[in-house]
């Protein structure tokens, strides 16, 4: 092309196109308001329609709440349940970041693998697989340990407790204490660590004045969140606690639904008490996390300080080993628990015919395929959602855009259970009746998982050049042009990461989807705690193996992106 | 502060003692030596400066000698006492060596206080608190850190920081002070300066140093003896004057300082070297090594070696140029000199006061045999 040639071309777009910057940020606007609204418009419905009786305000579902039979053991349980995991999964998770970052028991595999460990073994898998294995009499663990040992009474191990409830819990929610905490550890000066030892104190010692000090940020920003985690837990409590007589407040707002009559109102208004003990722990969330920013002192790391363990270092890393199996254990029991026809049936008697029957009863089978599907239509709508939206945002709009980014992390800090119970309250009734439809399961996964989606597409996005765009513009390409084919190819990888997370937590999401499946809209969570309530253990055991072994097959397949795109989330 | 007895000053015994240390690494391209059979004392009250290129093992001696690092082969001893030795398989870790250390990065604890930071090194050899805390003070104000104990170090800028780290090291009044490359991370002026408080610090206090650096004007500054590495092997030790005027071999020469370089043929070896260079036939001395006619050597020759004059000069080495370009060094200028050569003309930089000559004049060269190095 000649000068004069590209000079005209370029003249002849200045005028006659259109602006597509434009048309673009308004349906970037468009989507963040109606992304916003599906997310205030359930909450602001729900808690007018339970605290608003004959236009005036009222706290009577509070009193009604309070004043129920038991509810201050529930509080308590609540409390006992909340604090002994928080305490537990900090143990575990500070001492497998200090151990893996910090001696020479290191083990790099270790590093790999403890990031996506959460999306290996759903929490479902996990605590009903403890569940088959250890329940009192007939967990198939305890038959073989009394078998092998020849112990003539009940046990030896015993799930069905608070020890087993927050034992089992603990070791979902270490990984992201470890999270956190090596990142910290992996940013702190070495010289640090070194500086201690060389001005006189002692290995023990660097540990407790300077090193864990130094992280201490981290670890409370860390504990505050697995607090956060447990305290509006329902899966755990649910299956473990059932069983113990154990009942928290998360399990609590699910008996008023499933009782009959429900009380929505009483479930609100313990939905707003499990909010503000949330919203109490975020907040100190928040400002410990500022304070992280500020712990570290920026220094040229020359190498990583390490604690020579010696000999002890096998007992350390037979630890990490231990921890591993732990976290796999259940999967095992979900495997053998599969093949039985009732809890506690001898080798004799294994058979498949729960799968026979989960994949040939209409429910489950459905259960099956609508999970999938709709787990595979909520990641896809939000990833593309969150992409948009994220682009916009941080490329765009930059810092008016943060207001869309804050927007989109919201659902993050609320519990599902009360989203849930939001949900049911708001699109149950006129002018929607959605309640039991599979579109109402697919906009609870929608909303419960656009953070997740959020933090996939911005660390994709924030990872590719902007001047890579930029040359682009200045090459003369447009808007789209350079999305499809600058952006796109850098941000893939990314987004793709993103999919499947939010596809592995949709398909194995289990507190939701016991609110709202229903006949026609059966999802794996539903048919579970459904069955599970009414003691059809084996069958449950099969439909989440089935999904847990899918999902984590998908997980593995795409566990090369997932580890960084996971691995950035905080 | 209490000074340091003289008797301690005149004692010959080193307070570091470091013999026949080895390490090395296997890598993808083979083993690297980080330290190959290095062999170093540091009297009381002497400073000896690690210099060398970035990978030339001086931060892992100094790391060996502060207890971080383990050499694989040798035997080091501080103030007597034997800290390790391979041939004894014993290693005592750092916190029971003794000594202070100044951090490249200050490594100053962010949750601690300045005073809490500095008085660490004497609490953690259980000095009570009130006692460390005064010392700290006194310390603090040696340093010109009045008044900021109880700032966190985060609420201090760079140069503040590096006080505080410096009072740390000292506050334990440790023989021996390491310093690892302080003084990269501070600005120009502020280096200086810390520099010059390093070397008062040190007179006033006595203890023996060991600071490594990769720059040689740092390094001259500071050394009382200068130990210059390469490769993981000690290639010259002595005072920074000798060791810039008097370089070992071609390596030292270079590092020290810029020079004019080429190659030629020795015509004659007595005293002097006679050899046939592409500048002509020049007369050196020689530095390394032994040579005799025939041998090709190296020839090399620092630009402030170069005397100018506007009258012709006689032979040896004697040079008629024309001032190519002059470049504004700050309180010299350095000149490109062109040069007519037997083999044609050739390039030489030269240094000359600021004015004394103006670009395209023409002048003569004369360089000393003792300043012109001839290494084999």
């Amino acid at each position: 092309m000649s000068a004069l040639a590209l000079t005209r071309s370029c003249r002849k777009r200045m005028f006659k196109m259109p602006d597509f910057r434009q048309v673009f940020l308004g349906l970037v606007i468009a989507l963040a308001l109606l992304i916003v609204g599906l997310i205030l418009y359930p909450i602001l419905l729900t808690l007018v329609s339970t605290f608003v009786r004959n236009g005036a305000l009222t706290g009577a579902p509070f009193e009604e709440a309070v004043a129920a039979r038991g509810f201050s053991t529930i509080l308590y349980n609540t409390l006992i349940y909340t604090t002994g995991s928080l305490f537990l999964s900090c143990a575990i998770g500070i001492f497998l970041a200090w151990a893996n970052e910090r001696t020479d028991a290191r083990m790099d595999s270790l590093a790999g693998i403890l990031p996506i460990l959460p999306l290996m073994v759903p929490p479902i898998g996990s605590a009903l697989g403890y569940v088959m294995l250890f329940a009192n009499n007939s967990g198939i663990g305890n038959i073989t340990l009394r078998y092998v040992f020849g112990i003539e009474t009940g046990g030896p191990v015993s799930i069905l407790n608070f020890y087993g409830l927050i034992a089992v819990s603990s070791l979902s929610l270490a990984p992201v204490v470890y999270l956190i905490v090596s990142a910290a550890l992996r940013n702190m000066d070495p010289a640090l660590d070194e500086a201690a030892r060389v001005f006189g104190a002692s290995p023990r010692k660097t540990l407790w004045k300077v090193t864990l000090p130094v992280v201490g940020p981290a670890i409370a920003s860390a504990a505050l969140l697995v607090g956060i985690h447990a305290v509006s837990s329902f899966t755990f409590p649910f299956i473990i606690g059932t069983g113990a007589g154990i009942t928290t407040l998360s399990v609590h707002i699910y008996r008023l639904f499933a009782i009959f009559p429900p009380d929505p109102d009483s479930a609100v208004a313990v939905s707003l008490a499990l909010l503000l003990l949330v919203y109490l722990g975020l907040f100190f969330q928040l400002r410990v996390a500022r304070a992280v920013g500020r712990a570290v002192i920026g220094g040229k790391s020359s190498s990583t300080a390490t604690v020579k363990l010696g000999p002890w270092r096998y007992v350390v890393r037979a630890l990490f080993i231990v921890y591993l199996g732990a976290v796999i254990l259940p999967v095992v029991g979900l495997a053998i628990g599969s093949l039985q026809p009732y809890l506690g049936a001898g080798p004799s008697q294994f058979s498949l015919d729960n799968f026979r029957t989960v994949l040939g009863n209409f429910e489950t089978r459905d259960a099956l395929i609508n999970s999938f599907s709709l787990g595979a239509l909520a990641a896809t709508i939000n990833m593309a959602v969150a992409g948009i939206l994220m682009f916009a945002s941080m490329r765009m709009l930059k810092k008016s855009g943060h207001l869309i980014e804050y927007s989109l992390m919201v659902p993050a800090v609320i519990p599902h259970i009360v989203l849930a119970v939001a949900l049911i309250i708001a699109f149950s009734g006129p002018p929607f009746y959605l309640y039991g439809t599979k579109l109402l399961v697919l906009i609870a996964y929608c909303v419960m998982f656009i953070p997740e989606a959020s933090r996939a597409a911005s660390s994709a996005i924030s990872q590719a050049s902007e001047e890579l765009s930029e040359a682009a513009h200045v090459a003369g390409a447009g808007l789209f042009r350079t999305l499809r084919k600058v952006v796109l190819p850098q941000v893939v990888n990314g987004l793709l990461a993103g999919w499947v997370i939010v596809f592995f937590l949709a398909v194995n999401e289990v507190t939701a989807s016991s609110f709202l499946g229903g006949l026609n809209s059966a999802v794996v969570g539903h048919v579970a705690i459904d069955y599970f309530a009414n003691g059809r253990l084996s069958e449950v055991a099969a439909m989440t193996l089935i999904v847990t072994v899918v999902t984590a097959a998908v997980v593995l397949a795409a566990s090369g992106i997932i580890g960084r795109a996971y691995a950035s989330r905080r | 502060m209490n000074v340091i007895d003289t008797t301690l000053r005149g004692e010959t015994r080193a307070r570091i003692q470091g013999r026949g240390l080895s390490k090395k690494y296997v890598t993808k391209n083979g083993i690297t030596h980080a330290l190959n059979d290095v062999s170093i004392d540091i009297h009381p009250g002497e400073m000896v400066v690690l210099l060398g290129p970035s990978g030339c093992g001086k931060t892992t001696l100094l790391r060996s000698i502060a207890g971080l690092e383990q050499p694989q082969d040798g035997e080091i001893s501080i103030n007597g006492d034997i800290v390790y030795s391979a041939a004894r398989r014993h290693w005592v870790p750092p916190e029971l060596r003794g000594v202070s250390m100044v951090f490249q990065s200050y490594a100053l604890w962010p949750h601690m206080s300045v005073i809490e930071n500095i008085s660490f090194p004497l609490r953690s050899r259980r000095v009570e608190k009130a006692r460390a805390h005064k010392r700290a003070g006194e310390v603090m104000e040696a340093v010109g850190l009045s008044g900021m104990g109880d700032r966190l170090p985060s609420q201090l800028s760079g140069g503040q920081q590096q006080r505080v780290a410096l009072a740390r090291a000292i506050a334990a009044e440790s023989h021996v002070v390491l310093f690892d490359e302080p003084l990269s991370n501070v600005d120009a002026k502020v280096r200086d300066q810390i520099r010059r408080e390093i070397v008062s610090l040190q007179r006033q206090l006595g203890f023996a140093g060991l600071y490594v650096t990769h720059d040689q004007l740092e390094a001259g500054a500071l050394a009382d003896t200068l130990v210059v590495m390469d490769h993981g092997k000690v290639v010259q030790i002595g005072p920074p004057s000798k060791v810039y005027d008097a370089p070992n071999n071609r390596y030292v020469a270079n590092f020290m300082g810029p020079s004019n370089e080429t190659k030629g043929k020795v015509v004659e070896a007595k005293d002097l070297v006679t050899a046939n260079t592409p500048w002509g036939v020049v007369s050196g001395t020689l530095r390394s090594g032994k040579v005799s006619a025939g041998d090709t050597v190296e020839v090399m020759l620092r630009p402030e070696s170069c005397r100018l004059s506007r009258e012709p000069v006689d032979r040896p080495n004697a040079w008629q140029c024309t001032i190519e370009r002059q470049t504004f060094m700050g309180a010299f200028v350095e000149l490109q000199l062109d040069v007519a050569g037997p083999e044609g003309a050739f390039q030489l930089f030269a240094l000359a006061p600021k004015y004394s000559f103006s670009e395209g004049e023409i002048a003569w060269i004369k360089v000393a045999p003792q300043a012109m190095w001839v290494f084999a």
